[in-house]
């Protein structure tokens, strides 16, 4: 399969604002259909930016977007088939439920083919007379009629109790109403409705032949070629009905359709904008952090529902989040990022167990990854830290030289033209490092004379400023050009539960060992979160709270190499992995 | 090939961009040929108020005075110290009457929106609904009776001094609407939105009711003082019913600006003297375009709450 | 006496003593509610059932409801004053009203659009509705003088009389200056109230909007007007409320040939006239009547706009709907008799449905 039958298809997508900031640099994607791609990160990195501009309410300033090879850069948002649940759910607050998830039903119109109605309604009344005994049909219908409501509440309830469509209902509504009001009309009135229709027919075929119209077997409108022909209209009220009590039968929904927003609780809310979503039918569902502005709890069942949802319909979900624990529960992908860059793309399993670098190891996985800093002892090959050593294999010795050395030429390459893109090449490695261009100054109030004030001076020293991102990746190419014959500091880090911990008994030898006091023990109920310290920094491990542990006890701390990442603190990214 | 180093990246405008563009300026010149229409009257005010005698007679169309025709004469006309005009009276009489009105209204309307919200009695939820319900009642029923028992009143006290009619007269001026529903509503509503929390913990520092009166609540209520100052002394100031209806066979010392400019479209004699009605206008303007000028922002944004929060 | 007793008693004390100090400090208020708020309508009750002078007491006496008869007496010269003065003012606030709803609500909508300079714009818009009546008087009678030194006719070399005519016949031309000046002086207010109201739609309701398939109409009207229904419900109370008590510009900009007092064109003339002028202070009484017919007039064009504007009621049908659908279902499925197979669906039903 190549690479563009991908259902949707994000490349070199970008977005700047008009004022110059750049929010999203060189988004890169290929989801394909019924992918629950989750985009994590924390606020400010360019999430929800890139969602609006899928969606089509924010402009792509560069890159392009294509759903199954079809160009969506300049189509507006209704045409590109896609439903969003905002944060803030969004709902019309002057409209009860119904109507709001009745809402794009009720503006929009939908193709359907053209059906000649007088010919469809006679034949599925001729068919309903045909098969249902002519008494429990007159005695249903006088039921019917007798009740009050309006002419349209009744063909609608003519229409669900008989399964007819609506044209068929009012077919037999308009001879209800015609025939005498009779509870048990004999099997006469049958044959003078089924006359009725004959009559009925005959006519329309005759003026249907007349005006040249085709119609097939189910008397749909066909062209020469006998493919129907279909038009754009509005739904009935009837269809409307019906697909709104549908979708709120799937929501749970159907005890409040007549409740206005602002009597809702945030769940049900959010269920609303759920259903108005899901009543387009549409194959993709974005959603902008809908959990946010729900409690704790809430938020645990109505993640589930939302893949529950998901899997029930087939769509194909785009899923904004700041909260790992979402995007690590419900993605089939997740695509973190930071300061407008993709960090990595991944399944939730190559994310946790494989980070690209240090960013996603520690935004991923709660508790975050343990992480402190050790030195590279080249001669002895190990890691030290303080009289902690980790022995290292030749395996790591060459797969660091190897790293820096890489490295190295990359900023050599960066440094050598220094262009745009090498511009952002080095904000990228500076949005996994977490350093900043420069202290932003507080926005100050607007005031024109300031304004023109700064453009003179830019205007000055345009030409001659050298951009802070070569001095900056000067400065890492001198630290890496170092790493290669001093002892580097690195950072190590390993997962909480693969730190093993043994309550120090009398008399055991513990070889490899280090034993510490706790510093904190939290009991989360099944387990401990125990808290030490090690190298300088607070470390995190799990201990099975079958046994008690408290801060007087002494522990017997190890882990293994292969548990182990090492990380370089200078671009942030992975040197070596598991194993 | 050098790039500048200091390129911005390139932008070039979407449809959805250029529709914002489009409506940017439609609003734009829609707004600013408003807005000029919208300043022509003041222009033309001020303008007339410096054309000469001459010039009002042969450039009448003129927002400016032409080329020579400037004069201040009808400035002097009641500046001077001989001129008999009252404008300095008048604007005395209104300055003061509008200060202790605005001054009375923002203290009773404090004292008694505390009184509602942070202090128990019986029959406080009582009086509020009372004060809902009355709010429907239009205040023209009140206004000649009003003036009746005004009336009875200064007959029955048979105040005799210039000085002792002027302080009833005034009594008068100042003191009704006072108590208006409205503001002090707006101050309990706000009031109310302050968060329990505070009072209570400085309650239980052992703070009095007068204390956290004024070292608490009345700090955090200056955006809406500030609102009903701002709206109270325009009305005051401007106010013109039940000032005319009192003044009415006083002396015209005695008036406030607005009812004393009453006079220059009462009379034709006195409209004819248009230099000196504009420039006795703009004035009697200053002392509220002054206040407008520097509250402009904190007044249209007050305003613009009332409506959302009501 | 034991010590749930003493407690009880403390209890009480605190609490008078708590009720005391809360009237004590509403007392202030009260007493200036009740004497320039209450006290007058109430009195002006009583008068309205006698012939009240106040000057002198001697004349006063107990008429029943003389004043009202009078008040509703077309014949009377003085009555029929009254009612062509609603009439008048009617009529104006029927064009004037919705006027000063369309064009700030207009204003409003495109400021929100923060053209350049709009801070300026709005501080212009709003600037005339600080300043008196009487300014605006002197400052349009100028500029609509009848002769050739009004400014209108100077610049446009018409010779247009204004000012003029008598009223309730040919006026007409005096109500359009009117009315110019009215929008020119208060337009401001409500543009302002209806501007914070239009900032205050949130934008995700829009783009949801857009989402959903709506057009820039469609987004309009279910999402602006909606959203701004209750600000241009104050805006319309405290418009019609104020046009109904119509008396300054009327009063400012008179026709210039006539004295004042001649022109009653709105009943707060018509009361303002009679009280002022110390000849009529004998109708006092039938003063306070015709403002206490007026007053309840007030209160139900009031009454009306609150319910128009108000919420509606709401009803249950979309639940019940539901319900009897289901019903209807099962109803229907029953009917077909238990040999059937549920998945049957009427072949008929898919004709129409739509995909």
């Amino acid at each position: 399969m190549s690479a563009n039958s991908a259902f949707i298809t994000l490349k070199n997508v970008e977005k700047i604002y008009p004022n110059g900031e750049k929010a999203v640099y060189n988004f890169n994607l290929d989801i394909e259909r019924n992918e629950f791609i989750v985009i994590v990160g924390p606020s400010g990195c360019g999430k929800s930016t890139t969602l609006r501009m899928i969606a089509g309410l924010e402009d792509i300033s560069a890159g392009e977007i294509y759903m199954e090879d079809e160009l969506l850069n300049f189509k507006p948002c209704k045409d590109r088939k896609m439903a969003i649940v905002f944060q803030s759910y969004a709902l019309y607050p002057q409209m009860n439920v119904f109507n709001n998830i009745a809402f794009p039903l009720t503006i929009n119109k939908y193709p359907a083919p053209i059906v000649n109605s007088l010919l469809s309604a006679c034949d599925e009344v001729k068919k309903l007379l045909g098969e249902t005994d002519w008494h429990t049909l007159t005695a249903a219908l006088a039921n019917v009629m007798r009740n009050k409501g309006s002419k349209d509440d009744k063909e609608e309830r003519i229409a669900t109790i008989f399964e007819l469509s609506i044209d068929g209902a009012k077919l037999l509504y308009d001879f209800c109403a015609k025939s005498a009001s009779d509870d048990q009309p004999s099997e006469d009135v049958k044959g003078v409705w089924l006359e009725r229709i004959r009559i009925n027919e005959t006519a329309e075929l005759e003026k249907v032949a007349q005006s040249g119209i085709k119609l097939n077997e189910r008397f749909c409108e066909v062209d020469d070629d006998g493919y129907e022909k279909t038009q754009v209209r509005k739904l009935t009220n009837y269809e409307i009905k019906k697909k709104v009590y549908e979708t709120a039968e799937k929501l749970d929904l159907t005890a409040y359709l007549d409740k206005l927003p602002k009597e809702l609780s945030g769940g049900q809310m959010q269920r609303v904008a759920l259903g108005r979503a899901i009543i387009k039918n549409v194959p993709v569902f974005l959603m902008d952090e809908p959990l946010s502005n729900l409690d704790a709890k809430l938020r645990l069942t109505m993640r589930s529902e939302i893949v529950k949802l998901h899997n029930k319909i087939n769509a194909t979900t785009i899923y904004v989040t700041h909260d790992q624990t979402e995007a690590m529960t419900m993605a089939s992908r997740i695509v973190v990022m930071s300061r407008g860059f993709i960090q990595q793309i991944g399944t939730p399993e190559e994310v946790y167990n494989s980070p690209s670098n240090l960013f996603v190891a520690r935004f991923i996985g709660s508790p975050s990854m343990n992480l402190f800093d050790m030195k590279f002892d080249r001669k002895g090959m190990r890691l030290k830290h303080g009289d902690v050593s980790i022995p290292m294999d030749k395996k790591f010795v060459a797969r660091y030289d190897e790293f820096y050395k890489g490295k190295i030429a990359d900023f050599q390459g960066i440094l050598e033209n220094f262009d745009a893109q090498a511009r952002e090449k080095v904000l990228k490695i500076m949005s996994a490092t977490g350093e900043s261009l420069s202290d932003k100054k507080v926005k100050k109030k607007e005031n024109i004379f300031v304004k023109i004030k700064e453009k003179l001076d830019k205007k000055k020293n345009g030409a001659d400023e050298v951009p802070k991102e070569k001095l900056i990746s000067e400065s890492k190419l001198e630290e890496l050009k170092n790493r290669l014959h001093t002892d580097g500091a690195l950072t190590v880090g390993i997962r909480p539960e693969r730190i093993r911990i043994e309550k120090v008994q009398a008399g055991k030898k513990y070889n490899g060992c280090f034993i510490t006091k706790p510093t904190i023990c939290e009991l989360l109920g099944g387990e401990y979160s125990v808290h030490f310290d090690f190298c300088d920094k607070d470390v995190v491990a799990r201990f099975d709270a079958k046994s008690l542990i408290t801060t007087n006890d002494d522990i017997a701390v190890s882990f293994s190499l292969e548990d182990t990442y090492v990380f370089d603190p200078i671009t942030c990214d992975v040197i070596k992995e598991l194993g | 090939m050098l790039t500048r180093l200091t390129d911005k990246p390139k932008k070039t405008l979407s449809k959805s961009e250029r529709t914002i563009r489009k409506e940017k300026t439609v609003s734009f010149v829609v707004l600013f040929i408003v807005t000029i229409l919208w300043m022509l009257p003041l222009i033309y005010m001020v303008g007339t108020s410096f054309k000469s005698d001459y010039d009002l007679q042969t450039n009448p169309s003129g927002l400016f005075p032409s080329a020579g025709q400037w004069t201040l004469a009808h400035y002097k006309s009641f500046l001077s110290a001989d001129s008999d005009a009252k404008i300095f009276y008048w604007l005395g009489n209104s300055l003061w009457s509008t200060l202790l009105h605005v001054g009375l209204t923002v203290l009773l309307d404090l004292l008694t929106a505390y009184v509602l919200v942070f202090l128990n009695f019986k029959g406080k939820e009582k009086f509020v609904k009372l004060l809902y319900l009355w709010m429907a009642v239009p205040g023209v029923i009140g206004t000649a009776p009003m003036f009746a028992i005004f009336a009875a009143i200064r007959n029955g006290l048979e105040i005799s001094s210039d000085a002792g009619s002027y302080a009833y007269i005034f009594f008068w001026i100042v003191m009704p609407g006072v108590s208006g529903i409205f503001n002090m509503l707006l101050m309990r509503n706000f009031f109310l939105s302050i968060p329990r929390d505070i009072v209570d913990s400085a309650r239980s520092d052992g703070a009095s009711n007068f204390k956290i009166f004024t070292k608490i609540i009345v700090p955090l209520a200056r955006s809406t003082i500030m609102l009903i100052v701002l709206f109270t002394f325009t009305g005051s100031w401007n106010s013109l019913n039940w000032p005319q209806l009192i003044f009415s066979g006083e002396a015209q010392k005695w008036w406030t600006v607005t009812i004393g400019l009453t006079k220059f479209t009462d009379s034709q004699a006195a409209a004819a003297a248009t230099g000196v009605a504009m420039a006795t206008s703009v004035f009697a303007m200053l002392p509220i375009i002054i206040v407008f000028l520097f509250t402009q922002s904190k007044m249209i944004d007050g305003l613009a709450s009332t409506g959302i929060k009501a | 006496m034991n010590n749930l007793e003493l407690m009880q008693r403390e209890m009480r004390k605190s609490k008078r003593r708590k009720n005391a100090v809360g009237y004590a400090l509403l007392a202030p208020y009260v007493l200036i509610f009740l004497f320039f708020s209450v006290i007058p309508c109430l009195m002006g009750f009583v008068f309205s059932f006698m012939q009240y002078n106040p000057i002198d007491s001697s004349k006063n006496m107990f008429v029943g409801f003389y004043n009202y008869a009078h008040l509703f007496d077309f014949t009377n010269s003085v009555s029929l004053k009254f009612w062509k003065s609603f009439a008048t003012m009617f009529l104006f606030d029927i064009v004037m009203v919705p006027t000063l709803i369309i064009i700030p609500l207009t204003l409003a909508y495109l400021i929100n659009l923060h053209p350049p300079g709009y801070k300026f714009y709005r501080a212009v818009i709003y600037l005339p509705s600080v300043i008196s009546v009487s300014v605006m008087g002197i400052v349009f009678s100028k500029l609509f003088a009848g002769d050739e030194l009004g400014f209108f006719n100077a610049l446009f070399g018409t010779n247009i009389k204004w000012l003029s005519g008598k009223p309730f016949e040919n006026d007409i031309l005096r109500w359009v200056v009117i009315f110019i000046a009215s929008v020119w002086w208060q337009t401001g207010t409500n543009f302002v109230i209806l501007s914070g109201a239009l900032r205050n739609v949130p934008k995700s309701l829009y783009e949801a909007c857009e989402m959903d398939g709506g057009s820039r109409l469609q987004g309009i009207l279910h999402v602006t007007l909606p959203n701004i229904k209750s600000s241009v419900g104050i805006c319309l109370f405290n418009t019609l409320i104020g046009y109904l008590g119509l008396y300054g510009q009327p009063y400012v900009l008179h026709a210039v040939e006539n004295s004042i007092d001649q022109e009653i064109v709105s009943p707060m003339m018509f009361i303002q006239y009679y009280l002022k002028n110390a000849s009529f202070v004998n109708m006092t009484g039938y003063i306070c009547a015709a403002a206490i017919v007026f007053g309840l007039i007030v209160m139900v064009f009031g009454t009306i706009e609150r319910k128009v504007m108000g919420e509606r009621k709401r009803t249950d049908k979309y639940s019940a709907a539901y319900k009897q659908s289901k019903q209807d279902v099962e109803w229907g499925l029953s009917l077909k008799g238990p040999a059937q197979d549920i998945q049957s669906v009427g072949g008929a039903n898919n004709v129409n449905s739509i995909n």
